[in-house]
């Protein structure tokens, strides 16, 4: 038999929960870890968990994304990166968690899903130190 | 150089860099073994396409699965830890080609690792590349010189043939490669030696042989040695025949050995247990025909709109006691066009090359022959059968019919002539000369013991003697009637002075 991944699982408990609300959606989800604990796959509701957040993320058209930079960004600087983001990914909203980091040494990187733009002078140096290396 | 000027240096090259702005896919490592690497995220990645890690070593993506991607790491390993960011490059696997990897020695990446400096490269190649279709190509109709008698008189090779060496440990199958390399000095071929899980000495052996007989002029050598991971063992070959490709297209002829090919099967083996794909016969996975099936498929000869070059593939396989049946053997047999089988009792015996005549075929190199030698070794093979048969049968008694004891010579006589040393190659003008004595029974006269002897003055005798043959079996590959009388006037002469 083939296996269940975790992620046909996350997306079948999401297909059940999908438009129910009150005494149904308890039912749903009552019955979810109910076929779990039948399946022995409790043991990985963490990683379940995680990805029905991805799925529910991709079906609201929500857009979580990781930015860093070396000094904090100005408001007008989010609010750009929002709009690109957004037009980029066709995303209803975004979700941005914004970090700093030194070691970055100036500009930015933003993370979202499992795509990397990566614009930081560390990696700069990094690209220039290959090419000079190279030639 | 001043400091001055390596400042200035320095700034022209910081002037003409770009960085360039890209969104990359990424990945997380999940997991690390023996040489494999398993990484979640990766969503966009190709089959085959390389990716980075952050020590610089480089990987290939092999297995997409649904959740994670199974990768095959070309270096060390050692350095990759869990957590660590994967970058995809967007690019199928590519090596650098050109004129430059001539005289060099390259690794699977076409890195040189023979410590003379960098490589200037023409262009890359994806190293996996579907072979030329029907259309492009055009049957096998040149000879691909080895200089072995054995070799060019019974089984000969055409360009663009896929011929199989074949034998177990220790019976001269690398000897015969080499000899085939040098013998390919001004004969308008380029070579690749692929070395795959030999002994590094073995590759140090070999380069400076090649080096002193001067066939790094036009070889290459790629080296997946047996220190290597087996990611690189596996890749060695489509690595070779991309460097070869490069010079297919450009409308040369190459000659490409694989060395050998039972241990790139041993190394893929090794590499799909460990991805978990499924073991068949002998734990090899399922594709392992395809594997090698696809690999030998680059071996071909173009037509001329096509640029008209080859590609002529000579794949060793090492035996284990002889037994050619075993799943390896039979499916690279099966895939070539012919092939060379080396027995261990006739190295022992003394023929040496140790080829044994009557397994060895080639299916198509016979259409590439030059008419002389077709002339000359059209009775061979079957003189050669008759004698081993009758040799048998001579052993049981000693009253033999005078036909039988002639064959029996004139077998003994043959089998003495083709043996030859390591590292002689002789021209095709000159085994036409000594094969048209042995078939035309000049031989029968003269000792077993002193054929070598007469071979070796015969050459000289005939090249000073017999200008006229020589020059025609040069030119136009065929002699005419006053070169022939000629030549058995010179054999004549010598032969009375020969004692």
């Amino acid at each position: 038999m083939a296996k269940i991944s975790t992620k046909n699982t996350a997306h079948a408990i999401y297909a059940t929960a999908k438009g129910k609300f009150g005494a149904d959606l308890d039912n749903a989800l009552k019955n979810s870890v109910e076929f779990l604990a039948n399946k022995n796959l409790l043991s990985k509701f963490s990683d379940i968990l995680k990805e029905l957040g991805r799925i529910i993320d991709e079906d609201e058209g929500i857009l979580r994304a990781k930015v860093s930079a070396s000094s904090p960004l100005a408001g007008e600087a989010k609010m750009e990166i929002e709009k690109m983001l957004k037009e980029r990914h066709k995303a209803k909203s975004v979700i941005m968690d914004f970090r700093e980091d030194k070691s970055l040494l100036g500009g930015m990187r933003i993370e979202t899903r499992d795509e990397v733009t990566d614009i930081t002078l560390r990696n700069k140096s990094k690209q220039l130190q290959e090419f000079l290396l190279k030639n | 150089m001043s400091n001055s000027t390596i400042v200035e240096n320095l700034k022209n090259q910081i002037e003409k860099f770009k960085a360039d702005i890209k969104t990359e896919n990424v990945g997380v490592v999940t997991e690390v073994f023996d040489g494999i690497v398993r990484v979640s995220g990766l969503s966009s990645i190709k089959a085959s396409e390389m990716v980075t890690f952050p020590s610089g070593v480089t990987g290939v993506a092999l297995n997409l699965e649904e959740d994670t991607v199974g990768i095959i790491v070309l270096g060390d390993y050692t350095k990759i830890k869990e957590g660590d960011e994967v970058n995809a490059t967007g690019k199928i696997l590519e090596i650098p080609v050109g004129e430059a990897t001539i005289g060099r020695v390259l690794d699977v990446l076409g890195s040189p690792i023979d410590g003379k400096g960098a490589l200037k490269e023409s262009g890359f190649y994806p190293i996996e590349k579907v072979a030329a279709g029907v259309i492009a190509r055009k049957s096998v109709d040149q000879p691909v010189q080895t200089g072995i008698k054995a070799i060019d008189a019974l089984v000969p090779i055409g360009r663009g043939q896929r011929e199989l060496i074949i034998g177990d440990r220790q019976t001269g199958k690398t000897a015969i490669a080499i000899d085939a390399i040098l013998n390919q000095k001004g004969q308008n071929m380029k070579c690749v030696y692929v070395v795959i899980g030999q002994k590094d000495s073995k590759l140090r052996k070999l380069e400076a042989r090649l080096r002193e007989g001067g066939a790094m002029d036009y070889t290459v050598i790629v080296s997946a040695g047996a220190s290597d991971p087996a990611a690189m063992q596996y890749l060695a070959p489509y690595a070779g025949v991309t460097v070869a490709e490069y010079f297919l297209d450009k409308g040369e002829d190459v000659l490409i050995i694989y060395d050998d090919l039972s241990k790139h099967a041993v190394a893929y083996r090794e590499i799909s247990l460990l991805l978990r794909r499924p073991p068949g016969r002998e734990a090899y996975p399922g594709d392992v025909f395809y594997l090698h099936s696809r690999l030998l498929e680059r071996a071909c000869r173009l037509s001329k709109e096509f640029g008209g070059g080859s590609i002529t593939a000579l794949p060793i396989i090492e035996t284990q006691a002889g037994d050619i049946s075993a799943y390896i053997p039979t499916n690279v047999i099966s895939i070539t066009d012919g092939q060379i089988f080396l027995e261990t009792d006739l190295f022992y015996k003394g023929v040496r090359p140790a080829i044994n005549v009557g397994f060895s075929v080639s299916r198509v190199g016979g259409s590439a022959q030059i008419k002389a030698m077709k002339k000359v070794s059209g009775t061979l093979k079957l003189d050669l059968a008759q004698f081993r048969e009758l040799e048998a049968f001579s052993q049981f008694g000693s009253d033999l019919d005078e036909a039988t004891k002639a064959t029996i010579e004139r077998g003994r006589r043959a089998v003495e002539l083709l043996k030859q040393n390591q590292y002689a190659p002789m021209l095709v003008e000159h085994q036409v000369v000594v094969l048209y004595t042995l078939v035309k029974g000049h031989l029968d006269t003269v000792l077993v013991a002193k054929i070598k002897e007469f071979e070796a003055g015969l050459i000289d005798y005939v090249e000073q003697n017999a200008k006229t043959f020589m020059k025609q079996v040069r030119e136009k590959k065929m002699w005419e009637d006053d070169g022939e009388a000629e030549l058995k006037q010179a054999i004549g002469d010598f032969k009375k002075g020969f004692n």
